[in-house]
């Protein structure tokens, strides 16, 4: 079961490679918190009550339902609905994310041998995941968009969790949930500023901050 | 012997009635009563007593195309098993073969399209051949896969891939089922790949292509393409039944799955438009990730 769940996560992540409407792109991180709930409630039988309640509320709560409603927000707040100029075609993307999976795929049968690996498959998907959502953040180039890539990024972090041990430290899972937060809050309002102040929220635009001129 | 003479008259009538299922659902979805469900069959004799017209640029290759469509599509469907779990004509590699002998027809339809000297018909043409580069490599890696999984390299690996594959076998079935059923519909020319009901010129990916084409070719190549439909849905069957099934049983359920196919073919076109001409390769490229998948669950079936 936790393999089809798992398959499903990989499946979120290729149509996230093609997807243009932000809109999608928060739907698929919904269903990506579900899911990570339910593979969790899947790997880890005998986790302590404190501990699942904790991250059942991580996945659940935060993951599936916090996250996404805050970037629609900004999104609608600033009036970004698409990402309509990558720099790569979403063809390619798509080839690329396919290729990434597969190898994932590749190196979770190989660690089944190899590693100390406990669940092989989550653990390949979970390093093509890492790998994919450092793609997406390249190759788009809306602030908001790079936002999801890097909350993709702490899903498949989540999910090499779950693969590596039965039963994550809570300590690090907070200090993981935490790092998330402050760094999707913080890009948030950024990304507010931004628009604001060039009237575009592309990271384009970066490129033209310097130091105020009196500051001097 | 029964069972070549029931897989005979299947290839024969089952297409006509794919897509009368299909129509039919079209129309109840559309709150119609829609045309008898073997309309179809009576548009192709209707279409049978018709003359033809042929273009003054056209050559023999468009008179001979037709033909070459429709003999390779029938020798395609005797490689493939229909009800039963052998094909008609089971030879080893006969999924590469069957695979050669579509490319052939589909060659011949794309030389015959351009044969008139259309403009159009050449853009049609061109669609499709890209279209069709995508389906193909797609197809080669999950019957790899599969064949890989069960050591056998005829149609008959499909059938018994619920009992050589193990945990991950459920999986690997649903996966070759979701490929399959994208290849009915850009093999089929349906929603959301291309609509066979649009004459718009920018949309138009199979329909142009027969734009030329009247009278007993027309009919053909119309046979032809619903039995491409009924092929692959052949397929799917074949995936999800297992192959020790008794005949009448076989028979059924064969025929439940291939209807059920119809009805999902007919529902998604009432329920969402077709996709934009630049997001079709994309919808396409998702049949060889899925296969990639398949390939991949195997490796790693293989290892454990």
């Amino acid at each position: 079961m936790e393999d089809t769940l798992v398959l499903f996560f990989a499946f979120t992540m290729l149509y996230m490679s093609v997807a243009s409407r932000l809109k999608s792109s928060i739907k698929m991180l919904c269903l990506q918190g579900l899911l990570l709930f339910l593979i969790f409630n899947q790997l880890s039988a005998h986790v302590e009550t404190f501990n699942y309640i904790f991250l059942a509320f991580e996945t659940l709560v935060i993951k599936m339902l916090v996250i996404p409603i805050f970037i629609w927000k900004i999104a609608k707040k600033n009036e970004t609905f698409t990402d309509t100029e990558p720099s790569m075609p979403r063809f390619y993307s798509l080839v690329i994310a396919t290729l990434i999976l597969f190898f994932g795929f590749i190196f979770a049968a190989i660690s089944r041998h190899h590693l100390l690996v406990t669940n092989p498959i989550p653990f390949g998907i979970s390093i093509s995941t890492i790998i994919l959502s450092l793609f997406f953040i390249t190759v788009r180039k809306k602030i908001l968009t790079a936002i999801i890539g890097y909350i993709m990024m702490e899903n498949g972090i989540f999910l090499l969790s779950l693969s590596i041990e039965k039963e994550m430290p809570l300590v690090v899972n907070a200090g993981v949930l935490l790092d998330l937060f402050i760094a999707v809050f913080v890009l948030g309002f950024l990304v507010h500023r931004i628009d604001r102040t060039f009237d575009k929220d592309t990271m384009d635009v970066l490129v033209q901050l310097k130091d105020s001129e009196n500051d001097d | 012997m029964f069972e070549i003479i029931t897989d005979i008259i299947l290839i024969l009538i089952l297409p006509f009635l794919f897509i009368g299922v299909i129509n039919k659902t079209k129309a109840f979805w559309g709150g119609r009563k829609g045309p008898s469900i073997l309309q179809s069959f009576y548009d192709c004799i209707r279409l049978f007593k018709k003359g033809q017209v042929i273009s003054n640029t056209a050559s023999f290759v468009f008179c001979m195309y037709p033909f070459v469509v429709l003999g390779t599509t029938f020798f395609a469907a005797l490689l493939v098993p229909f009800a039963f779990s052998t094909a008609i004509i089971n030879i080893n590699g006969g999924f590469i073969l069957f695979a050669y002998v579509l490319g052939l027809g589909k060659f011949m339809s794309l030389i015959g399209a351009l044969d008139v000297g259309s403009s159009f018909e050449g853009m049609g043409a061109s669609r499709e051949a890209a279209f069709s580069a995508m389906v193909e490599p797609a197809f080669f890696i999950v019957m790899a896969s599969l064949a890989a999984m069960t050591g056998n390299f005829s149609f008959g690996s499909i059938s018994s891939l619920m009992t050589h594959a193990g945990s991950l076998g459920y999986l690997m079935i649903i996966l070759a089922a979701i490929t399959f059923f994208i290849i009915i519909l850009v093999e089929g020319c349906r929603v959301p790949v291309d609509d066979p009901n649009t004459h718009l010129e920018l949309t138009m990916i199979h329909e142009v292509m027969i734009l030329d084409n009247s009278g007993a070719d027309l009919a053909m190549l119309t046979y032809s393409s619903a039995l491409k439909m009924v092929i692959f849905a052949s397929l799917i069957a074949n995936v999800i039944l297992p192959d020790d099934l008794f005949f009448t049983h076989s028979l059924i359920y064969y025929l439940l799955i291939v209807f059920v196919i119809a009805l999902l073919v007919g529902t998604l076109e009432s329920a969402i438009a077709r996709l934009r001409m630049s997001r079709v390769l994309d919808f396409i490229f998702i049949m060889s990730s899925i296969g990639l998948t398949i390939l991949a669950l195997v490796a790693v079936s293989l290892f454990s």
